[in-house]
């Protein structure tokens, strides 16, 4: 369950902002990382009804957004974006059709936007 | 009203790794950072490690658990500094917890290397960064080969890859083709270490990169 500090983390970034921009309540919080970061909506979303409690946070809903997966090819050395995951050895290069390519992910968790009143 | 922010949600976290990084820098003080599954044989790796350079390097180990003091209780009989993390309910370590573990173990030592041990899970420990110079996955051939692509947040971070319990490969399916595959297509520059953690047996290669990191190598 990393998803509780992910969560606090999430507090924490969104405490700050609330100070900044004085704003009340959060109605949905958009996270985005990228596609090999374990993070399961449903349960941040479950842990945010938990930890949440009391803060400008407590009714938000949390969505992820998966960022495309870099990849690079190593026969014509092009890089191209996946936006589905798929199996690692069935990616083949969209330029030349090689399947020397190996995944360049960004493994960052962002906090993107948030929708608040 | 929509606010765009783009900010790393891990920042906190990322301070106190940073501040980790520092304080390990300015002693010249290599840390790692050992993920893998429980039973993969991460401590027993630890143990046959430090057979072969507690006398030469002042070492010490950070063991993180959810509950219990037995693998610490395990790497002190080797006779080296040891403190534990239990965290309760937390599945993986970060980066403040670390920091009070480096200031426990610093208070009358300079090490050379400081090994963490971190909480048995291919999952939640990939995620965080604990100011560590390199994550080293550990896997077990008894685990399957297929744990690599199943998860490859760790092992597209690792710095190196210790295939463990080679001396029970005959007795399972594992697959080594494939699994060098997967990890490749992954991670195509670290090294993958063959051991077998209970006889000591092929952990040369593993002591000589560890000590090239050391070294600065």
């Amino acid at each position: 369950m990393h998803e509780v500090s992910i969560v606090e983390g999430l507090i924490t970034q969104v405490s700050a902002q609330q100070k900044e921009r004085k704003f009340k309540t959060v109605h949905e919080v958009h996270i985005a990382c990228g596609m090999y970061n374990c993070l399961s909506e449903e349960t941040l979303n479950f842990c945010m009804q938990t930890v949440a409690e009391g803060t400008c946070l407590a009714k938000a809903v949390i969505k992820v957004r998966r960022l495309a997966e870099r990849w690079q090819c190593l026969a014509c050395r092009k890089e191209f974006f996946q936006e589905d995951r798929k199996p690692l050895l069935d990616t083949a290069c969209p330029h030349c059709a090689a399947k020397d390519v190996i995944p360049r992910p960004n493994n960052e968790i962002y906090l993107d936007k948030l929708e608040v009143d | 009203m929509e606010i765009k922010v783009m900010n790393k949600v891990l920042a906190a976290n990322d301070a106190w790794a940073q501040e980790n990084r520092s304080v390990l820098k300015a002693g010249n003080v290599l840390m790692v950072n050992l993920i893998g599954s429980p039973g993969a044989g991460k401590t027993a790796l630890l143990e046959a490690t430090l057979d072969l350079i507690k006398d030469k390097y002042k070492v010490s180990v950070i063991e993180g658990d959810i509950a219990t003091t037995k693998d610490a209780e395990r790497i002190q009989k080797k006779g080296v500094a040891v403190c534990q993390i239990n965290t309760g309910t937390a599945c993986h370590l970060d980066a403040n917890l670390v920091n009070a573990a480096i200031k426990d173990l610093s208070v009358s030592t300079v090490f050379d290397i400081i090994f963490v041990e971190n909480i048995g899970n291919l999952v939640c420990p990939a995620e965080f960064d604990i100011g560590e110079a390199a994550k080293i996955a550990v896997l077990s051939v008894t685990e399957g080969d297929d744990k690599i692509e199943k998860y490859p947040l760790l092992f597209s971070e690792a710095k190196a890859l210790l295939i463990t319990k080679m001396s029970m490969h005959h007795l399972t399916n594992f697959n080594m083709d494939e699994a060098e595959k997967a990890f490749r297509k992954l991670n195509p520059a670290a090294p993958i270490f063959k051991v077998d953690n209970l006889k000591s047996d092929g952990l040369a290669p593993w002591v000589a990169f560890l000590l090239a990191m050391k070294n600065g190598k």
